[in-house]
């Protein structure tokens, strides 16, 4: 069962075109991975699944819904960070739970109080008084005690250090990835969560390059290594990204057959940040 | 409860604007009573005596509308600064973004802050200034011998028999004005910075246009009426003739009257509408 669906998606802003003919599918239970370099096109990509954004053209459904015309019925569903620093700042902690908890049917104010609980945030201080770290305990506390389908996470760590960024994700698979909720999360950091993602999107210039399970491309996508007088022969063999290295030359092929390769090569199956440079190193 | 939840946080981000300084010159104004009092006791007493036996009384409820005029102003400056960056601050720190993320629709969103500016605010202010009242009241009785107690003098000044002829003057003020309000909010939602120069200058402009093309400053004129203080006429009449006088009643119903409020709750749901439009369309500055 899919969460949701995009084909075709169109969206321009001026003369810039944000997303060309994006398509995108979220299965049930899955953790994808929206990535691209910056102005590729996710956050319009994802603002538009949060109905935040119109699309010029596509079809686009969220949990069966048209997020653009029931915005409104789809955050019932839905949790949405777009970054940790957009939390109103003027407001205390315990107000803002308190609000969440008078405008969201899904939320539940004991679960965020315990989750704070175990952290420094105190309840009586305001938001721009908290620190960064702060700050995301606080937002995962808001997340977590939503009890939402699908959460949208759009560069959710942002200017955190790299302490807070392995927090947030290890809170997220241990809190919230449960029970059949799905998890969309962009970046340009492919390093922080390639680890945590069961699909992977490639995304360049508003057009998806590549989506696949993440088990899946160790079956598709092989890396080569061979001596140097092999790069003519892999060259040959039309490369996804062909590039030489200190003991040799390297080619990353999309669905070979092992037969073609040269004799004197190494295989290995790619890793996603190798995948991610063959395919939009050369465009980005 | 939604919209309870709403109306609560307009009313969190604006305590200062809405409770504390309604408050605040209440304070001043009753310590600048005291320290009157307390300065020149003796002679304002004998004065009072005097009057007192002289019939040439001082009408109370007129003295004590003079102590409205801070809370008005305080009220129509904070409502106006409030609805002119309430949807542009949400933009300007982003946290729209958060705002949006939650179900809770745009219109939701701009009535909950009408709702807080125009109806919960004046309440507040009303609050205040009758506490202000009741005291000024108080300091009198206390302070000069003029024969009648606290009630007698209370009902005299007629604070409690004003209060739904006031609550009715604010109502008919903020239904008056609603196309101000209406307008200060759109600006909110679409100015890219500035949004009170904004709210300014396309009047301005528009004045200028109107000159320019036709000559003229009817329409100009006509959008300037929403400024009028109709709503105040009931409250100057309670402090000339009394709460009871059906005149006053008379008069603070007559804006409703008036095809300019009528014509005038059109243009704001044509405004309002505006707004509901750019929020949904707004995203971060």
């Amino acid at each position: 069962m899919n969460l949701a669906t995009a084909s075709g998606l169109r969206k321009r802003h001026g003369r810039v075109t944000a997303l060309d003919e994006f398509d995108l599918t979220v299965p049930s239970g899955s953790i994808v991975g929206l990535i691209g370099p910056n102005g590729s096109g996710k956050s319009t990509a994802l603002r538009s699944l949060t109905g935040l954004t119109p699309i010029d053209a596509g079809e686009l459904s969220v949990l069966g819904l048209d997020p653009y015309r029931q915005r409104t019925q789809l955050m019932r569903q839905v949790a949405y960070i777009a970054d940790v620093g957009t939390l109103p700042r003027w407001m205390r902690v315990s107000d803002l739970l308190r609000f969440v908890a008078g405008v969201h049917p899904a939320f539940d104010l004991a679960t965020a109080q315990r989750a704070l609980s175990r952290t420094d945030v105190r309840a009586t201080a305001k938001v721009r008084d908290l620190s960064k770290g702060m700050t995301v305990q606080l937002h995962l506390a808001l997340v977590m005690a939503t009890s939402t389908q699908l959460l949208i996470l759009d560069e959710p760590t942002l200017g955190l250090d790299l302490l807070y960024r392995q927090h947030f994700y290890e809170a997220l698979l241990q809190d919230y990835f449960a029970d059949g909720r799905s998890i969309i999360v962009s970046t340009h950091e492919l390093s922080e969560v390639e680890h945590i993602l069961t699909d992977v999107v490639f995304i360049n210039r508003g057009k998806a390059v590549l989506q696949a399970q993440t088990d899946s491309l160790a079956e598709r996508f092989v890396t080569v290594t061979a001596p140097e007088s092999q790069q003519e022969a892999l060259a040959a063999l039309q490369p996804l990204r062909l590039r030489r290295t200190l003991r040799g030359v390297e080619a990353i092929y999309d669905g070979i057959d092992p037969e073609r390769l040269p004799a004197e090569s190494q295989q290995r199956p790619s890793d996603i940040s190798s995948l991610f440079v063959a395919l939009l190193g050369g465009e980005s | 409860m939604l919209l309870r939840a709403l109306i609560r946080r307009e009313w969190l981000e604006h305590r200062f604007a809405f409770q504390w300084a309604p408050l605040i010159v209440a304070a001043v104004l009753v310590g600048l009573a005291l320290l009157a009092t307390s300065l020149d006791l003796g002679r304002i007493a004998a004065e009072a005596s005097e009057a007192t036996q002289s019939q040439e009384r001082l009408h109370l409820p007129s003295a004590l509308a003079f102590a409205a005029l801070p809370f008005v102003f305080l009220y129509l400056a904070s409502a106006a600064s409030v609805l002119v960056s309430a949807l542009y601050t949400e933009r300007q720190d982003r946290s729209i973004s958060f705002f949006k993320s939650l179900p809770v629709s745009d219109s939701q969103t701009v009535l909950a802050k009408l709702v807080t500016a125009l109806l919960l605010a004046p309440l507040m202010s009303i609050a205040a200034l009758t506490i202000t009242q009741l005291l000024l009241v108080a300091l009198l009785v206390v302070n000069c011998d003029c024969g009648s107690g606290l009630p007698a003098t209370l009902a005299e000044a007629e604070l409690l028999s004003g209060l739904p002829l006031q609550l009715f003057g604010f109502l008919t003020q903020a239904t008056w004005s609603l196309p101000i309000w209406s307008w200060l909010l759109l600006v909110s939602a679409i100015a890219p910075r500035q949004p009170m120069l904004f709210a300014f200058a396309g009047p301005a402009l528009l004045a200028c246009a109107e000159w320019l093309v036709f000559g003229s400053a009817r329409l100009t004129g006509a959008l300037g009426a929403y400024l009028e203080p109709v709503g105040l006429v009931a409250y100057l009449q309670l402090a000339v003739v009394g709460a009871n006088d059906t005149v006053s009643w008379q008069l603070a119903a007559a804006p409703w009257l008036r095809h300019e409020l009528w014509l005038g709750l059109l243009l704001s749901a044509a405004l309002l509408t505006a707004t509901v439009f750019a929020r949904r369309r707004n995203g971060e500055l």
